[in-house]
């Protein structure tokens, strides 16, 4: 008996059991009510509301505030801060390798600066750039930290937006290590562009919307960085604590919150 | 249909997740704000009362294992889960030692408590009625409806994260499902 109360003609394969009519375990409903893939229309009556409710449920609004994320990041910082406890020996690698790694992060780095243009590795020392490229510089060369770096309020979230030459050149250098370069620098410079960006969502959007400056083609963001890094990339190489090359400890009030996506992610 | 699996990091989880674990706190911050609803939408209901507590406490957690994690999206949203499972048992075990509610004897460590401003939240007539009838679910299938259908995770993965068989998570789920509707039909079906 199909068509109670349901729509008319067009009520497909389902047998549309009578109103409340519960289908038996083993039902592909179930599996597609899981999985999420049945239609609002196309729950058997006696399950529509049991969808319903579940819907409701995922739709309800999710809002910890600030709070909680700024708790994590605490947390986040607390477990950086001392990773020995949990360094197991087998992980540790080897001084020559660790220093190789160092160089190769020191070219990309490189790369990165010469991407950014003539005067930015003097910007950087003198503390001038915007904060998420004084950061990448500050990791990378050893140019001093961003200016201002305290969680005072007064800060302002606002979304940094870079423009020109510095987006340019994290997208370029992201661009790069992403085919090129190693895990762990890919990591850095996916991080930082995803800090300038916004948030990792927003790096495509981001990077779409930058055009080589000075540049009439627009030239997309896969572009290559003329300083390429001269050693060999190794993919095999996996990211690794202590072959953190950067080596700037993070101290508790070093939260360099500018370079955060401020909450204009989500 | 809202769809399960609203927030995932997808090509560039890789690059996140190696990122935190070098301690970036954007990238951590990403692996957090990708996490945190669904978790919380979990804990609501498997953690009641205590949700944003047990969330806060799982990602106490992660951060601590972070740089020993290996392995892909899936695999993290797992842990991620495995954990945050673990805490809501351990806080239902302790609800249940120490009641907050002047009842001595809670029949049940999930049994539905009165509602506090985290589930006066969910004002929805049917969201509500669905907690009470997922927490008057015996306990094994309740938590494998939430995590499928709360927790956006597979079948696989949940089974993992239960540490059951694939096969007995499907037959739990659908067992809990059909005993929810039966519960949430009109015709007052109980059971």
């Amino acid at each position: 008996m199909t068509g109670n109360g349901a729509c008319e003609g067009d009520m497909p394969t389902f047998p549309s059991p009578a109103h409340g009519e519960i289908p038996p375990a083993g039902d592909p409903a179930y599996d597609a009510m899981l999985a999420g893939t049945l239609p609002p229309g196309e729950a058997p009556a006696g399950l529509a509301l049991v969808a319903e409710a579940f819907d409701a449920l995922r739709a309800a609004p999710v809002d910890s505030g600030m709070t909680a994320e700024a708790n994590a990041l605490a947390a986040f910082r607390g477990a950086v801060s001392k990773p020995a406890v949990s360094a197991r020996p087998r992980r540790e690698r080897h001084p020559l390798l660790a220093s190789l790694l160092r160089a190769k992060l020191a070219a990309a780095a490189a790369a990165a600066a010469l991407a950014l243009g003539g005067g930015a590795v003097a910007a950087a020392y003198a503390g001038k750039l915007p904060a998420p490229v004084q950061k990448l510089a500050h990791d990378t060369i050893g140019a001093p930290k961003t200016p201002g770096a305290q969680p005072a309020p007064s800060a302002a979230p606002r979304p940094t937006v870079l423009q020109g030459h510095s987006a340019y050149g994290l997208c370029t250098a992201y661009a790069h290590l992403k085919a090129h370069g190693s895990a762990a620098q890919r990591a850095t410079a996916f991080s930082r562009l995803a800090a300038a960006a916004g948030g990792a969502a927003q790096v495509s959007t981001y990077c779409a919307g930058v055009a080589h400056p000075g540049a009439a083609t627009g030239g997309g963001t896969s572009g290559h960085p003329s300083g390429k890094p001269s050693t060999p990339p190794s993919p095999a190489q996996r990211t690794h604590p202590s072959g953190k090359p950067t080596a700037t400890p993070s101290h508790a009030p070093a939260t360099h919150p500018a370079g955060l996506p401020a909450s204009s992610s989500s | 249909m809202v769809p399960i699996l609203p927030a995932v990091i997808g090509d560039d989880f890789p690059d996140v997740m190696a990122a935190a674990q070098q301690g970036s706190e954007a990238a951590f911050s990403l692996l957090w704000r990708d996490g945190h609803p669904d978790l919380l939408r979990y804990l609501r209901v498997a953690a009641p009362d205590a949700a944003e507590d047990v969330a806060s406490e799982t990602w106490v957690q992660v951060c601590r294992g972070l740089t020993a994690f290996r392995g892909d999206e899936r695999a993290w949203r797992s842990w991620l889960f495995t954990i945050a499972r673990r805490r809501a048992i351990d806080e239902g075990r302790r609800r249940s030692r120490h009641p907050v509610a002047p009842l001595d004897d809670v029949p049940h460590a999930r049994e539905p408590r009165a509602p506090d401003a985290e589930r006066q939240a969910l004002e929805n007539l049917a969201t509500a009625g669905v907690i009470t009838a997922v927490l008057a679910l015996p306990p094994a299938q309740a938590e494998v409806i939430l995590l499928r259908m709360l927790a956006g995770l597979d079948n696989e993965t949940v089974a993992r994260v239960v540490g059951s068989s694939p096969g007995a998570v499907r037959v739990a789920a659908h067992r809990g499902l059909r005993r929810l509707a039966q519960t949430l039909s009109p015709t007052g079906v109980t059971r």
